[in-house]
């Protein structure tokens, strides 16, 4: 979390440039080719156009206003209101775009033009060139404190790299050729170390630029929802559309004045408007959600497909359990001291690199043991090998002090005592792993080695359960231990002694049950099921095969954000569903607004007007007024998400259709009413007062002080 | 005494509980090709028809193919039925020497008939000969009742199967009359003779009452329709005054069972599709949402009707304590009778077993509404898929709510189901309201001022050609205009929405069926049961809103001034 | 043209309904229904009167003579053949209104004149029926046209009374519909007794 914020703190401070920004495109947004996009819109601005030319010269269209009866004060303060609902909407998409766009820019900031050196392989000769000119498949060197000019994979050496500027991680990462660590990303600078990398990055084509495509709606791909959902509002748009035509013929025939203006008011309110206007700007800010937790998605579809994965198949190391095991207890035999086992742990452990051996010797130092390694003289390595399965040192004097596995330790010395023995089948039944050390063939005691479950994962886990999804749990550990960190965490099912192959067949037999599956990976073993799943999460610190098979790449190559995307892509459904339920439920209360005033003078229709609004004419301008401030007050809901509270499917409905439905309802009557106060006994000033305390407060909610 | 006669209604819906599971289990047993009673009597008839047929009896057609068979059917039995109506005349067994039809009427008849609407531009007894009556209005009948019920079944198979396949359109069209109609409408004809309706090839008796001259009381074959007519849910009775007339419906017994018949075959056919699709709870929250819209529907309508006219009670000495009798036949009495009419609309049967033009503006608004939604039952097969389509559309929706991509049964529905449904959904409003306006434009009531009343009737008129239905106001409506605008509105609301339910039914066959995982919305909640109802009022609301305002509801505005 | 097999299917279908639907299905059920209630008119209820038909319970004549009960007033002029069976006045209409309010008048001065003991006349009997043939009236209708029949008959209002309550048809399953009286068959019992006292 903290690294998030630090990578784009200097995200807020553009807020203002955002909203600036959006402002201006809002207008461009006017143009017809551009909103023909939006069917629901379109068909608004053509019936705009009409009022307004009505507005301009009443006498061209005899047919449909009543000149005698002309109030052009009306006319003009509906053209206004209709221009303002569609700027809204423009106004919507537009921050959605620039919100989208400032994200991706902050992650491109960082690749500045830089020079870069590039290396003929044939001739060996090395030539200064622009970053921009780069190929795909190009050989660069980067050394020392140089900037790594584009993505690409090292194809030789190894070198420290810098991250920070993406991950906001300080520490410097390793990176070698050949193995899962050689992919490298562009920005990110050599600390040490000369490497060669092959640009692996297209011009045009990077994770960024086919992120920055999905923020923009002119380029923007509509996933399959989304095209669905614009089918609904386009056919709702089209039946009101149709109802209000008749109507005019049917109060032509019963010699009802038309009123041309308010015909098109109860046609824009009676439109889908408010979901219409937001749909693109809801579809653009998942994407930028997504990116906003430093995942970039290659594609719309990815983010919302993610809403709807049955079974997340996530890595134990790293998701569920801190990186790697830690010691937890030491053990020594009846004939030694504690002391001595500290002592001889921290021996065995010194050339340990692996965070498992680091924090081995951590936590030996924290029981207080100090040892002084460098009047030790020189001390021989014995390396970890798969066949011997320990490690350790040699001492000077030839004492041979060894660190492994149960079964490793006994072939060496050939015999364990008692009550380790005891201790370490005690230690393996509740899931950790006992390691033991020797000197001299001669066993001295116990290292408990265990498994961290992450902080909060049990949370997520279970919240992952009510909205019905399944976890399951891959570990190259036994089945033993698998089984209780499944326990202990809450996970449905698990894998145990997985190779990188079984991720691919997990996914195949859950696919194979219509089941739509989410993974994270890393290596080029994992590729093959990264582009099998449904949803597919490379790591950037993984090969660039991995981050081509896969559907997202995490910046931040942390395996846990799986569970953070599988919500923002079900946020943004809902998000979808939420508000166009509110946008059809409002029209109720339009009906009973517009009703009554459109019709008053040929029936006593006015114990319709339920909500006792003023005047015909105070009633239309109420609703539309209504119509046309939703959306902007919906533009934070539109853009943040609508938050939700895990829960199973039902549930979710239910507190959906109660908060959206009758709140729809609810709030349209309650809004029209306020607003007929307003205009009615409320002065020029309160009007424009009132306004400027609503966009107050809607920036507010999106970030911006004024 | 009132209170009695409510627990009439709670009586009819009771039996009915009992029998649709029952009805329903054998349809699916039907449809599904299982072994049933009636193999012994119809496998070798069924089998030569398939022989001469020449259809292969195991193949399943693709929905195109399905679709073909099916406005081929319906083009000959229409065309068939056209030119028996047009040649009557010279046709044996025309006892009232009824006429040939002119082309429009015989076009509005037949076009009525075959789309189940069997709305009347004619008078039933004068100017149909029993000819005509066996071998086109009955003939009709069955084969709208049984194209119902296999675009039901086809969408059944749509939602259930994933080969592309949705039956064989033959077998299930031969099935649907041999196991289902036939059968049911042999067992009611013997029972409505029983209780004293005409079933005899003796077309009319000669009485000579007491108070002198002579009249004629028509008999025919009043049972045997009157049967299928219902069962059907056809509607468009034997005999002038609809089913009100005492011969159709000669006492409360008879009221009693007659709507017992309307409401059989649309409400197992839910129970039918829980069978077929071996999700039962499914059936249960459609039946919930059809049977609580109706009985909200019944309620209101008797209550409206039992309350009375206000302006008659201004009149004084009239005593109005037995409800608005006004148009109502005493035998069954304002409560039951108001029922049978309610449930006879909402069954798009139209049959007449009170006069909706007298009903009071509230019930018509009610009934109107129930022609508006098309689902709650809804008409033969038709209603049922009306009711799919109405839940297709909250699934999409409500999904979106859930955040997941929305699915029902394990079929994900895309943009192709959302195209069709919504297709077939705004036909409906579209085939109303235009001709409606076009003919207000053209002042069909000549000189007439547009007085509310007027405007329903013409508004009932559309919307029950348009909803299938055949219920009407009385609207002097045998002219030109009428029948062949009535004719095109009926061919079209009925045809486009069974091709574009075909379609669904092919996309669903196409997409592999998921099984059921824990993160998808329910379908058979009582959360979504109450979602789907709230669906179904607000988009029937939305659209047909202004067209109640300025016909029924200002009726009933100006009947509430004299309260 | 993958699909003209079924121009032939759908003829074949025609003609295979023809057989069932049109003409096994009517002739059977007709035939059976006459041969089980060895009448050519199947189960229908015909008043005989030396050997004419004189009426039946379901269909009711124009009984305007004060010695019989009236039938409640028809749009039709109570003829089954005739098409437009039932009103067109809407609920709120002004014709409806001047219409019960004339009737009610009628039946009103029936009931000062014959000194009658209810006190309304209920909507019932002046009100057009949705048949426009309706042969049946509710009870208060049948009590409120007692004294005049027995003023024209000659038959004394308990004989009425009892006739009344006798052929008072109960709703079905005691629930269904209201109890009510068939004119038809009250009226044919008049006739036969003021035939039996000529």
């Amino acid at each position: 979390m903290d690294n998030r914020k630090k990578g784009l703190s200097h995200l807020h401070g553009n807020l203002k440039t955002i909203i600036k920004l959006a402002f201006v495109e809002s207008v461009v947004k006017f143009d017809p080719r551009k909103l023909w996009k939006n069917p629901v819109m379109f068909v608004i601005f053509i019936y705009t156009l009409y009022v307004f030319f009505v507005t301009l010269d009443p006498y061209l269209f005899r047919d449909v206003v009543n000149i005698s009866n002309f109030s052009r004060i009306y006319y003009i303060e509906i053209t206004i209101i209709l221009f303002a609902t569609i700027w809204f909407a423009n106004l919507a998409e537009a921050i959605a775009e620039a919100q989208g766009r400032a994200q991706a820019d902050s992650l491109r900031s960082m690749k500045s033009e830089i020079v870069a050196t590039l290396y003929d392989p044939k001739t060996s000769t090395e030539k200064k060139i622009f970053s921009k000119d780069l190929k795909y498949n190009d050989v660069i060197i980067v050394r020392e404190n140089e900037p790594i000019p584009k993505d690409g994979e090292i194809i030789d050496g190894s070198a420290l790299i810098d991250e920070s500027m993406i991950t906001g991680e300080s520490q410097a990462v390793m990176k070698e050729s050949g193995g899962d660590k050689t992919s490298v990303t562009g920005a990110t600078i050599v600390r040490s170390g000369t490497i060669k990398v092959r640009v692996t990055e297209k011009p045009g084509e990077s994770f960024l630029d086919r992120m920055i495509a999905l923020v923009e709606s002119s380029k923007r791909q509509k996933t399959p929802n989304e095209i669905a959902l614009n089918v609904v509002l386009a056919i709702l748009t089209f039946i009101m559309v149709f109802v209000i035509l008749t109507l005019v013929y049917i109060e032509i025939a019963l010699s009802i004045e038309i009123d041309i203006a308010t015909m098109v008011a109860l046609l824009v309110c009676l439109a889908p408007t408010t979901i219409g206007g937001l749909l693109s700007a809801i579809g653009i800010a998942g994407i930028t959600r997504v990116a906003k937790v430093n995942v970039i998605a290659k594609s719309g579809k990815a983010v919302e497909a993610a809403g709807d994965v049955d079974v997340l198949i996530l890595d134990k190391t790293g998701t569920i359990t801190v990186g790697n095991r830690i010691a937890t207890e030491f053990v020594p035999t009846k004939n030694y001291k504690m002391e001595d086992l500290l002592y001889n742990v921290v021996i065995a452990s010194i050339y340990d690199t692996t965070p498992e051996g680091k924090s081995i010797i951590k936590i030996a130092y924290k029981r207080g043991i100090k040892v002084d390694t460098k009047n030790m003289g020189e001390l021989q390595k014995i390396p970890f090998s798969p066949q011997t399965r320990y490690s350790g040192i040699i001492m000077p004097d030839g004492t041979r002090i060894i660190k492994g596995s149960v079964d490793a330790i006994e072939k060496e010395t050939g015999y364990i005592p008692a009550d380790l023995h005891m201790k370490s089948k005690e230690v393996a039944d509740q899931g950790a792993t006992p390691l033991l050390i020797s000197r001299n063939k001669e066993v001295i005691g116990l290292i408990v080695m265990k498994d961290v479950i992450k902080p909060g994962i049990r949370e997520r886990l279970r919240e992952l359960k009510v909205m019905g999804i399944k976890t399951v749990m891959c570990t190259g550990d036994n089945r033993l231990t698998a089984r209780f960190i499944a326990k202990d965490s809450g996970v449905d099912e698990y894998i145990a002694e997985a190779k990188p192959e079984d991720k691919l067949t997990v996914t195949k037999k859950y696919q194979a049950k219509g089941m739509l599956t989410a993974m994270t990976g890393d290596g080029t073993n994992d590729s093959p099921a990264l582009s099998q799943a449904d949803v597919g999460l490379a790591m950037n610190s993984g090969t660039p095969a991995a981050k081509e098979a896969a559907n997202m790449v995490d910046l931040d190559s942390d395996p846990t954000k799986l569970i953070e995307v599988v919500a923002i892509g079900k946020q943004l459904l809902i998000t979808r569903g939420a508000l166009t339920t509110f946008s059809i439920t409002n029209d109720v209360a339009k009906y009973f607004a517009i009703l009554p005033a459109m019709f008053f003078m040929i029936a006593n229709l006015t114990s319709l007007n339920v909500m006792h609004l003023a005047s015909p004419q105070s009633a239309i301008l109420s609703a539309v007024i209504f119509n046309a401030i939703t959306i902007p007050i919906l533009i934070p809901f539109a853009i943040k998400g609508i938050s939700y509270t895990p829960a199973s499917a039902t549930q979710l409905l239910r507190q959906n259709v109660i908060f959206f439905g009758f709140g729809g309802v609810l709030t349209a009557f309650i809004g029209i009413k306020i607003i007929d106060i307003i205009i009615t006994t409320g002065s020029v000033g309160h009007v424009i007062a009132i306004s400027y305390y609503i966009l107050k407060v809607m920036l507010a909610l999106i970030g911006v002080k004024i | 005494m009132i209170y009695s006669q409510y627990i009439s209604i709670l009586l009819t819906f009771l039996v009915l509980a009992i029998l649709i599971p029952i009805i329903g289990r054998y349809i699916a047993d039907v449809y599904q090709e299982k072994t049933t009673i009636l193999d012994v009597l119809f496998y070798p008839v069924e089998a030569w028809i398939y022989k001469l047929i020449g259809t292969d009896s195991k193949k399943s057609m693709d929905w195109k193919e399905y679709t073909v068979a099916l406005v081929l059917t319906n083009i000959t039995f229409g065309i068939f039925a056209f030119l028996i109506l047009t040649q009557q005349g010279g046709l044996p067994l025309n006892y009232f020497n009824s006429p040939d039809m002119s082309f429009r009427l015989a076009f509005h008849t037949s076009a009525s008939y075959l789309t189940n609407t069997d709305f009347q531009h004619f008078n039933p007894v004068t100017q149909i000969s029993m000819f005509s009556e066996m071998f086109a209005i009955m003939l009709l009948m069955f084969v709208s009742s049984a194209t119902g019920l296999v675009v039901a079944v086809s969408l059944i198979r749509g939602i259930k199967n994933s080969n592309g396949k949705i039956g064989n359109f033959y077998i299930d069209f031969v099935r649907s009359i041999t196991r289902i109609l036939l059968p049911f409408s042999i067992l009611t004809t013997f029972l409505l003779v029983f209780m004293g309706v005409p079933d005899t090839l003796t077309p009319y008796i000669i009485l000579h009452p007491v108070t002198g001259g002579s009249s004629i009381m028509p008999l025919g074959l009043n049972a045997a329709h009157t049967s299928i007519e219902l069962l059907g849910t056809n509607g468009g009775s034997y005999i002038n005054g609809g089913n009100s007339n005492p011969l159709s419906d000669p006492s409360n017994a008879t009221i009693f069972l007659e709507t017992l018949m309307m409401l059989l075959f649309p409400f197992s056919l839910i129970f039918a599709y829980g069978e077929m699709i071996k999700k039962k709870s499914e059936s249960f929250v459609l039946f919930i949402v059809t049977f609580g819209l109706l009985l909200f529907a019944v309620l209101s309508v008797v209550n409206i009707e039992m309350q009375g006219n206000v302006m008659l009670s201004t009149i004084p000495h009239l005593s109005m304590s037995s409800g608005n009798f006004v148009g109502k036949d005493t035998r069954f009495g304002v409560v039951y009778g108001s029922f049978a009419q309610t449930v006879s609309v909402y069954t798009n049967t139209g049959a007449q077993f009170v006069n909706i033009d007298t009903m009071l503006p509230g019930s018509q608004i009610f009934l109107l509404f129930g022609m508006f939604i098309q689902a709650v039952p809804g008409g033969i097969g038709t209603g049922f898929t009306y009711l799919l389509l109405y839940l297709l559309l909250s699934v999409f929706l409500g999904g979106l709510m859930v955040g997941r991509t929305p699915e029902y049964i394990g079929k994900k529905i895309g943009v192709k189901e959302i195209k069709y449904t919504s297709l077939a959904l705004i036909v409906h409003p579209i085939l109303i309201i235009t001709p409606f306006v076009i003919a207000l434009l053209f002042n069909p009531f000549g000189s007439v001022t547009y007085s509310p009343h007027n405007l329903t009737e013409l508004l009932y008129e559309f919307t029950s050609e348009a909803a299938n239905n055949g219920s009407s106001m009385t609207l002097n409506d045998n002219n030109a205009f009428y029948n062949i605008a009535g004719g095109i509105i009926m061919l079209l609301s009925r045809f486009i929405p069974i091709v574009a339910t075909l379609a669904i039914a092919g996309s669903l066959s196409n997409k592999k069926s998921l099984p059921e995982r824990g993160g998808s919305m329910r379908t058979d909640s009582i959360t979504f049961a109450l979602y789907l109802i709230g669906v179904i009022i607000i988009l029937g609301a939305l659209m047909f809103l202004p067209v109640i305002v300025i016909g029924p509801l200002r009726d009933y505005l100006r009947l509430s001034h004299y309260g | 043209m993958k699909y003209i097999k079924h121009v032939r299917g759908s003829i074949t279908l025609l003609f295979s309904m023809l057989i069932i639907v049109s003409v096994i299905y009517p002739f059977a059920t007709a035939y059976i229904s006459t041969y089980v209630y060895h009448s050519p008119y199947s189960n229908v209820p015909v008043i005989y009167h030396n050997g004419t038909a004189i009426g039946s319970p379901d269909m009711v004549e124009n009984f305007t003579q004060p010695w019989f009960f009236h039938p409640r007033p028809s749009m039709t002029d109570y003829f089954s053949l005739s098409s437009n069976s039932s009103s067109n006045y809407g609920p709120v209409s002004p014709v409806l209104y001047n219409f019960t309010l004339q009737l009610v008048k009628k039946y009103y001065g029936g009931y000062i004149s014959f000194n009658n003991t209810t006190t309304t006349i209920p909507i019932n009997m002046v009100s057009y029926s949705s048949s426009g043939v309706d042969p049946d009236i509710t009870i208060l209708s049948a009590l409120i046209q007692i004294p005049r029949i027995s003023h024209y008959s000659g038959i004394p209002q308990k004989d009425l009374l009892s006739m009344v309550t006798n052929n008072t048809v109960a709703p079905f399953l005691t629930v269904v519909g209201i109890p009510y009286v068939n004119i038809v068959t009250l009226n044919t019992y008049i006739y036969d007794i003021m035939q039996n006292a000529q």
